[in-house]
């Protein structure tokens, strides 16, 4: 967790339940109810469970897309009294076909009203630091799976919000983009100092990058645990490098064969 | 390169065959005058000054009639897109309006516009209006959910701004693909809307074709061909461009 700031509630969640699915149909029956949770600012969250319990629909209803059947969601604006901002990326990275890299990086701006010069200045640094600089002017059709969630990442993160809320954004990558990714993601998040909201139904993945997990389970689902995860960010990395040797040992032994 | 020669190819073909039909004396020359003696015909209707005439006049119907009719139908057709309860106002007025051909307007329009340009423009405008009010319908309807859902998570929160946004551009390729039919059918709204008596190449050709002069319809016929052709030409041009970012 960031040092930089004091530790703040930022998202506070009060007895939220939810019968409504993501296309706002009534479900006639809670898919999660008696969500009790608080995020302080700078946290990154990963909330996990098996599919079904309404983990990307929770996602939305933080972000004020679909309103809570019951209980409430409160958001704090990083800065006091401006606007809260909330940088979304989908698990599609949900590109728009008729805007090049950096017009779909500079969309979120464009709600914000700023000068289009700046807006072009922004999304070209958002792009650079996700590694796609020189590939502005590319149709979303001429780049890979990959590059087209880094532009979505990019998207997200050239408004610098306070919130960053991602739905299994790495699910459809590859296993080694979604590493990749995912020390991506955590360097733009240090730096940023973002609250993040990750959704993810892989394991392995929480344990990497959250602070801490929360699991919702049942049907309707409740929150069925809240854990920290204890181990620094730097033995995280370690351990990923040590894993990923021995897999490729493994992996020789078995071609030699 | 390929599929241009082709083009031309079928073309040749055509023309060799309407040719061959009246020289084989499988048809007489006044039923189905050879494409060979249509030179001629074009020229004196050129040279007198009949043709020119006839070709402003038409164009200017058309220009007119074309554009009320699509910037009517998009507007329309766009909002019912957007707003269900319009559309559901509209299904049975459409269903009403619809199968009416622009022909059967003919009497209103002698009877509220007069034989004038003005009632020939309303009968063209309305044959290409639902058109492209069933285009702009249906590719607004047809919008992705998850854009518009992207365009509300980044803050576009008014449907006025999500329209510029998103509906807009991700309805275009229908949008165009509407306009593109609309081109062919002014041009056909052009010969019914000409044949009460307003100038224009729809009334020559009727003239014409009251007199038995057919080298004089076809001549005509290919006019309005050629101008369609044009402009369907420079439209896909257009088209190409706006929906670069396609594969």
């Amino acid at each position: 967790m960031s040092t930089i700031f004091p530790a703040r509630t930022i998202i506070r969640l009060e007895d939220l339940a939810l019968s409504f699915d993501k296309q706002g149909n009534d479900l006639g029956r809670p898919i999660f109810e008696h969500l009790d949770l608080e995020i302080e600012q700078g946290e990154f969250i990963c909330v996990l469970g098996p599919s079904g319990t309404g983990k990307s629909t929770l996602l939305r209803v933080v972000a004020g897309l679909l309103p809570p059947s019951e209980g409430k969601v409160h958001l704090t604006s990083r800065v006091d009294g401006a606007a809260r901002r909330i940088g979304f990326v989908f698990q599609d990275a949900r590109l728009l076909p008729w805007r090049r890299a950096i017009d779909n990086a500079a969309f979120g701006l464009e709600a914000l009203n700023i000068p289009r010069a700046e807006r072009r200045q922004r999304a070209a640094a958002a792009l650079a630091q996700v590694g796609l600089a020189g590939l502005e002017q590319r149709w979303p059709h001429q780049l890979s799976g990959g590059q087209r969630q880094r532009v979505a990442l990019a998207r997200a993160v050239a408004i610098e919000p306070d919130f960053l809320l991602m739905d299994e954004p790495f699910a459809a990558l590859d296993a080694i983009t979604r590493r990749e990714m995912q020390d991506e993601l955590v360097r733009l998040w240090q730096a940023s100092g973002a609250t993040v909201l990750f959704v993810t139904h892989d394991v392995e993945e929480a344990r990497y990058l959250a602070d801490r997990i929360v699991v919702l389970e049942g049907s309707p689902a409740r929150l069925a645990a809240v854990r920290r995860v204890s181990s620094s960010r730097k033995e995280r990395a370690l351990r990923r490098a040590a894993d990923q040797t021995l897999h490729l040992a493994e992996s020789i032994e078995e071609w030699t064969i | 390169m390929r599929s241009s020669l082709r083009a031309l190819f079928g073309l040749a073909l055509f023309f060799l065959l309407w040719e061959a039909v009246p020289q084989l004396g499988l048809l007489t020359p006044i039923l189905l005058p050879p494409p060979s003696s249509l030179p001629a015909a074009f020229l004196r209707e050129l040279k007198s000054g009949a043709l020119p005439a006839a070709l402003s006049n038409s164009l200017s119907h058309y220009a007119i009639g074309l554009l009320i009719g699509v910037v009517l139908g998009l507007a329309v057709g766009v909002l019912a897109g957007l707003f269900k309860p319009l559309d559901e106002t509209l299904s049975w007025v459409v269903r009403v309006l619809r199968p009416i051909p622009g022909l059967a307007w003919v009497p209103f329009a002698i009877i509220w516009f007069g034989v004038s340009t003005a009632g020939a423009i309303f009968i063209i405008a309305i044959g290409v209006f639902w058109i492209e009010f069933f285009a702009a319908l249906a590719a607004v309807q047809g919008v992705e959910r998850d854009q518009i859902e992207l365009a509300r998570a980044f803050g576009f929160g008014g449907w006025r701004q999500r329209l510029v946004k998103v509906v807009l551009p991700a309805a275009t390729p229908g949008i165009l693909a509407g306009i593109r039919t609309s081109l062919g059918q002014a041009w056909m709204a052009v010969v019914a809307a000409e044949l009460f008596g307003v100038p224009g190449l729809g009334q020559r050709m009727m003239q014409a074709s009251s007199l038995l002069a057919t080298d004089l319809v076809l001549v005509y016929m290919l006019t309005i061909a050629a101008m369609y052709g044009m402009t369907d030409v420079v439209f896909n041009r257009v088209s190409k461009a706006l929906l670069a970012y396609r594969a």
